[in-house]
């Protein structure tokens, strides 16, 4: 009994880190159509960039990303076809944008060891990579199919990857956990790291959810994704909307990498198998429902940590076997529907 | 100085040629119909107006000022709203979602205007938490309709509200456009009922196969046997061709 | 005009020079750079079937797993089992074919992004079950001494005489499938890609073909992975791993997925970067690895959204045109229908027709019917329930009361069983293959008069058969007066344009009903003029005319018989003239 606990608490909290992942696939997906195979290195990318602020290193990913920045700006700044007034209003955002990120890096560097100054930098500035991303390889291909952005998003996986390798090469590095220690749940024992995890998580998944139901910029996000031409005629700009589903999915990937950290080390392999974990997961549950995904990342979790018991060799094969099953039970129960674009 | 002027408007779908050299004004505080027989490409026209489809040739202008080749998120911000054939409402979201996002650009404006919506259409208050999809037809047009006013539109342009609906709900409907005219708004509508559109507009302009083949006062127009031609027939020659399938 | 793809001489010739080149390699090469030559003629193989199984629109995110199955079983049976090794190669591709045997049925119902996500499990699984069944497989580690492939008196022991071997594969298999696609079954293939419904329409069983599809490109991936297995004499799981079924991805689209000659471009490219960036990159800058694969990525970044078709595309223009060769006018055969039609007066019958969507009654008690030698029209304003009366009479719905007869017999539940009865259609937003030329388009509509098979389609065993369904359509264009137009892709053509060619397909099939929705909407007058001419020579040969349209000239000239619907229910009916002076209906068209 104490075992089963104990893989149910430990697939919980996979399942968690998955979930957030597979947020940021679907709110990707649902809105630009893009299936990203490069958003697992979001999740590493927000690792690496902790484990240096928490070393007391300025974290090397903030330069080529305020360099990108700046350099939208001046190609932004160029258009004619705007007004100045919108240029006048496009500079000074970006301007504080990027103050904004180089201000926390900075922070963070000088605070050695300052846990929320670290976590707060590496989320944005990878955060702030997503955008970039959706401008440098979505936007210029607005006819492109859905299997070519696919292969693109390839791309820009290795694009990503080979960047990480140079700038922080392959070792991993540690990541000191939340609080060391834990505490008896029942007859488990749950680390602080395990509970900060799923907390943290949930939040995270809640405010994501209060964020598209509640807000105007979120009902926005989700009406790109439910009618792309009704959304225009609303006059919400759809390439914003790209921008910013990117952005977020990148933040709750990092978010995802700083929790997961601690656990198996911030390392440069850690983005793929997460990334495709959280793919299956945001699949099974239905890669355009918030919440069933969850569900489905649970599921991939639970399975995953009961499956690694019993039978490490196959551990990974069990998941992936069982997802045909699934997917047929769900086709049959309800067939996904193709929201026109 | 009119409202809206199209200047030889050409546009299609990829390479299909729809509109030729189109021009027409509308003038500010008109209400102008644009009546034709299916496949005239009145959606066409309007959808182009709207930034949806890229213009080829030829300038809209908007109170002199030339917007031609701008998307549509930057003409709903110039006051240029369309309620599209298909309403492309957001089912999954509630009433009131829709009508918020409708003032998506108007952000300083919106709980007045949501008021303004709500009188206007009440049955939309009483429902403003049911999701969009499940309303019945005409109140999904009702919301639709009440969506783009969320914009403060200059140029409120229509296609085809009436279509589908109950006579009831298309008169409720073409009601309040009436009254959104009388109070100074300049719409353009589509409609395939020519008699109703009529009725309600100060000019129309009737179309065929990309272009404008009559224009006039709508008390000119309702009388003019040349409309009915344009939806019944009667203007091509097809007797060379026939006979000649039974002559070899 | 241009149109590459269906230039059989060239892809002949295109084929040969590969296997000529790669040959001459073969034998000058020092051996690192022969392996290199043979695992990017596998990869070429490999990738071809994703490039086939992509042209009829599905996907697989993890083919590489039947490259893995392919491998395995051959390379276990010639070693464990003492198989000669050519029996053990042709057993590890079937075992591959059966392995995509079984999960294209299993999932053949899925829909939308289910299906890739299922390809993807098998994709990961696959090598992760090869790992766990360590003692057949030899777990991670895989296994060697895999004995060398010899084909009867054939020694193929010398790495050169293999990568002849496989090279000579490739040009076949490439040769093979960009011959197919100017074939019967490859046309039937472009259609499932096109649309699903329309390919069902000329008489297509889509999902056998899409089974068969997949079938073959798993095939063709299993004996990538044989060879794989023959020439490296030994496995492990990990060329055939995720990133392995991404590779073979990469240099299909990478590569162009329109032609099978794009899989080996692509296969080339990767290669040819791969080196290119360790050459310079690592050897001469002394930079990193990681280098390489940033500047990887931003290659197939930059070339994909510069070039969204692939290397293919930008080649594309240096492809040879294709010209079409009209026959001798005296070779042309006849269209007239192909059953005998007499003078059925109720050809095809509905009755007391009611549909009903959730709540909303959209059809109630319509019933009308449209007999051999008659144009009969339906009208009625917008939102009168027209579409709705003509997808159950052409069998794409099912109504909730009444019934649907043709010729006394209920439609067939299959869509691709009506052709056989005589029935076709054209659609109200066509639907043409774009990249097939306005020719090839007319001549799907043949497909049921025709029973070449894929491999026939393959080896050019089809030539008579090709030749007598090219006839009847340069036929059928001639009625539609557009032969000027028969070598150009249909993509390019105007909305009109497009329109009559649908008709042309139609009428290829010989119908006795023929059924045309909307088919004048978008005609220019002369268009027009031409369309009612049309309709008229079919009705005196026999056939029986089913039109829904908008433009009350066309219709009222060219029918017999109106009927007028209004709000779903039968408003009126009779000749044009009647029709025309009928108060109730002016009515409903003009508003009251």
């Amino acid at each position: 009994m104490e075992t089963v606990l104990f893989l149910l608490a430990d697939g919980i909290t996979s399942g968690a880190v998955y979930g957030l992942v597979a947020l940021s696939l679907i709110i990707v997906y649902t809105v630009t159509r893009v299936v990203n195979i490069a958003q697992g290195e979001y999740v590493m990318l927000g690792a690496l960039s902790f484990a240096s602020a928490l070393q007391g290193v300025f974290p090397p990913l903030c330069m080529p990303v305020v360099g990108a920045l700046a350099a939208f700006v001046v190609v932004d700044l160029l258009n004619r076809h705007t007004s100045r007034a919108e240029k006048i209003r496009l500079l000074t955002m970006r301007a504080a944008w990027i103050v904004g990120v180089l201000a926390m890096n900075y922070a963070a560097y000088r605070s050695t060891g300052s846990y929320w100054l670290a976590a707060l930098a590496s989320v944005a500035t990878t955060a702030s990579l997503g955008p970039i991303v959706h401008r440098v390889s979505v936007e210029p291909a607005p006819n492109a199919s859905q299997i070519v952005l696919l292969i693109v998003s390839v791309g820009v996986y290795m694009v990503l990857h080979g960047t990480a390798a140079m700038l922080w090469g392959t070792e991993p590095r540690s990541v000191p956990p939340v609080a060391d220690g834990g505490v008896a749940i029942g007859p488990v024992f749950v680390t602080y790291q395990s509970l900060c995890i799923c907390l943290l998580s949930l939040t995270a998944m809640v405010a994501l959810y209060l964020f598209s139901e509640r807000t105007l910029v979120g009902q926005a996000l989700q009406a790109v994704a439910i009618n792309r031409v009704g959304a225009q005629l609303c006059g919400i700009p759809v390439r914003w909307a790209g921008r910013l589903s990117f952005a977020v999915g990148a933040a709750f990937s990092a978010f995802s990498g700083l929790l997961l950290a601690p656990l198996v080390t911030a390392n440069y392999e850690m983005g793929f198998v997460v990334g495709l974990k959280g793919f299956v997961g945001a699949a099974l549950g239905g890669i355009v429902a918030y919440p069933t995904a969850l569900i489905g990342v649970g599921l991939v979790g639970t399975i995953e940590s009961f499956a690694a018991f019993h039978a490490s060799a196959l551990r990974d094969l069990i998941v992936f076997l069982l997802v045909i099953p699934i997917l047929l039970w769900r086709n049959a129960v309800k067939p996904p529907q193709d929201h026109g674009h | 100085m009119p409202q809206l002027q199209l200047e030889d408007i050409t546009l299609g779908y990829g390479r299909a040629l729809v509109i030729d050299e189109l021009s027409l004004q509308v003038r500010p505080g008109e209400l102008v119909t644009i009546l034709g027989a299916n496949g005239a490409g009145k959606t066409t026209l309007l959808n182009g107006v709207a930034g949806l489809i890229p213009v080829r040739s030829g300038r809209v202008l908007l109170d002199g000022e030339n917007l031609t080749g701008l998307p549509p998120e930057q003409l709903v911000e110039r006051g240029v709203v369309l309620v599209p054939e298909r309403r492309e409402l957001f089912g999954s979201l509630s009433v009131e979602t829709n009508l918020r996002l409708g003032g998506y650009r108007q952000k300083a404006a919106g709980a007045k205007t949501l008021e303004r919506v709500y009188t206007l259409f009440p049955i939309l208050a009483e429902r403003r938490i049911q999701l969009a999809s499940t309303l019945s037809g005409g109140e999904q047009q009702m919301l639709a309709l009440g969506r783009a006013l969320m914009g403060s539109p200059r140029l409120l342009m229509l296609d085809e509200p009436s279509v589908g609906l109950a006579p009831k709900i298309m008169r409720e409907i073409l009601e309040v456009i009436s009254r959104l005219r009388n109070e100074g708004m300049t719409i353009l509508l589509v409609e395939q009922n020519a008699r109703l559109a009529l009725s309600l507009a100060d000019r129309g302009y009737v179309m065929e196969i990309g272009r404008l083949v009559l224009e006039g006062p709508s008390s000119g127009l309702i009388n003019d046997p040349r409309l009915s031609q344009a939806y019944l027939g009667g203007a091509t020659d097809y007797a060379a061709a026939k006979a000649a399938a039974y002559s070899d | 005009m241009k149109h590459s793809i269906s230039n059989k001489p060239a892809a002949l010739l295109a084929a040969c020079g590969v296997f000529l080149v790669a040959a001459m390699l073969a034998g000058v090469l020092p051996p690192y750079y022969l392996t290199l030559l043979v695992t990017v003629g596998i990869t070429a193989l490999a990738s071809s079937g994703l490039t086939f199984l992509l042209s009829s629109g599905q996907v697989s995110l993890g083919h590489a797993a039947y490259m893995g199955i392919g491998a395995y079983g051959s390379a276990i049976l010639a070693r464990d089992h003492g198989f000669p090794t050519p029996l053990a190669l042709c057993a590890g591709i079937a075992a591959a074919a059966f392995a995509a045997l079984v999960v294209g049925s299993v999932t053949r119902g899925l829909k939308g992004h289910f299906l890739p996500l299922a390809t993807l499990a098998i994709g990961i699984a696959t090598p992760t079950a090869l790992i766990g069944a360590s003692s057949v497989t030899g777990g991670a580690s895989g296994f060697g001494q895999i004995p060398a492939l010899a084909i009867g008196p054939l020694d193929l022991s010398s790495e050169r005489s293999l990568a002849i071997l496989v090279w000579a594969l490739v040009a076949v298999v490439v040769g093979g499938l960009a011959r197919f696609q100017s074939s019967r079954m490859g046309r039937a293939v472009s259609a499932l890609n096109a649309s699903d419904e329309m390919a069902q329409v000329v008489g297509i069983d889509t999902p056998r073909l899409k089974l068969w599809v997949f079938v073959i490109a798993g095939a063709l991936a299993g004996l990538a992975g044989g060879l794989y297995a023959f020439y490296f004499k030994f496995v492990s799981p990990s060329p055939f791993s995720l990133p392995a079924s991404i590779n073979l991805l990469i240099a299909c689209i990478l590569g162009g997925a329109a032609s099978p000659f794009g899989a080996v471009l692509g296969a080339i490219a990767v290669m040819g970067i791969e080196i290119f960036l360790q050459d310079f990159l690592a050897r001469k800058l002394g930079l990193p690895g990681h280098v390489e694969m940033v500047v990887f990525g931003a290659i197939l970044i930059g070339v994909l959204l510069r070039w969204p078709g692939g290397i293919w595309s930008a080649l594309v223009r240096f492809w040879p045109t294709f010209t079409a060769l009209k026959p001798d006018a005296g070779a042309c055969a006849e269209l007239t229908p192909s059953a005998t039609v007499g003078d059925k007066p109720h050809l095809l019958q509905l009755s007391g027709i009611g549909k009903s969507f959730g709540g909303l009654q959209a059809l109630a008690d319509v019933s009308f019917s449209v007999g051999a030698r008659e144009i009969v029209g339906l009208i009625g304003p917008n939102g009168a329930g027209k579409s709705t009366t003509f997808d159950i009479a052409t069998g794409l719905t099912q109504p909730t009361a009444g019934q649907v007869l043709l010729d006394g017999l209920a439609l067939p539940a299959k869509l691709s069983k009506l052709v056989e009865l005589g029935v076709a259609r054209t659609f109200q937003h066509v639907k043409l293959v774009p990249n097939l030329s306005v020719i090839e388009n007319v001549a799907l509509g043949a497909y049921k008069q025709g029973a070449s098979g894929i491999f026939a389609g393959m080896a050019g065993l089809d030539r008579d058969e090709e030749a007598a369904t090219f006839s009847l359509a340069w036929r059928a264009l001639g009625i539609v007066e557009l032969e000027a137009l028969a070598g150009v892709p249909a993509s390019l053509l105007t909305m009109g344009q497009a329109r009559l060619v649908e008709v042309a397909r139609a009428i290829v099939s010989r119908p006795r009903l023929l059924l045309l929705d909307e088919p004048a909407a978008g005609l220019r007058t002369g268009e027009k003029l031409k369309l009612v001419g049309l309709l008229h020579r079919l009705r005196r040969s026999g056939t029986a005319v089913l039109i829904v349209e908008h433009d009350m000239d066309l219709v009222m000239n060219c029918v017999d018989r109106l009927i007028v619907l209004n709000r779903g229910r039968d408003l009126s009916r009779g000749t044009p003239d009647e029709v025309r002076a009928d108060p109730q209906v002016i009515a409903a068209y003009l508003g009251t």
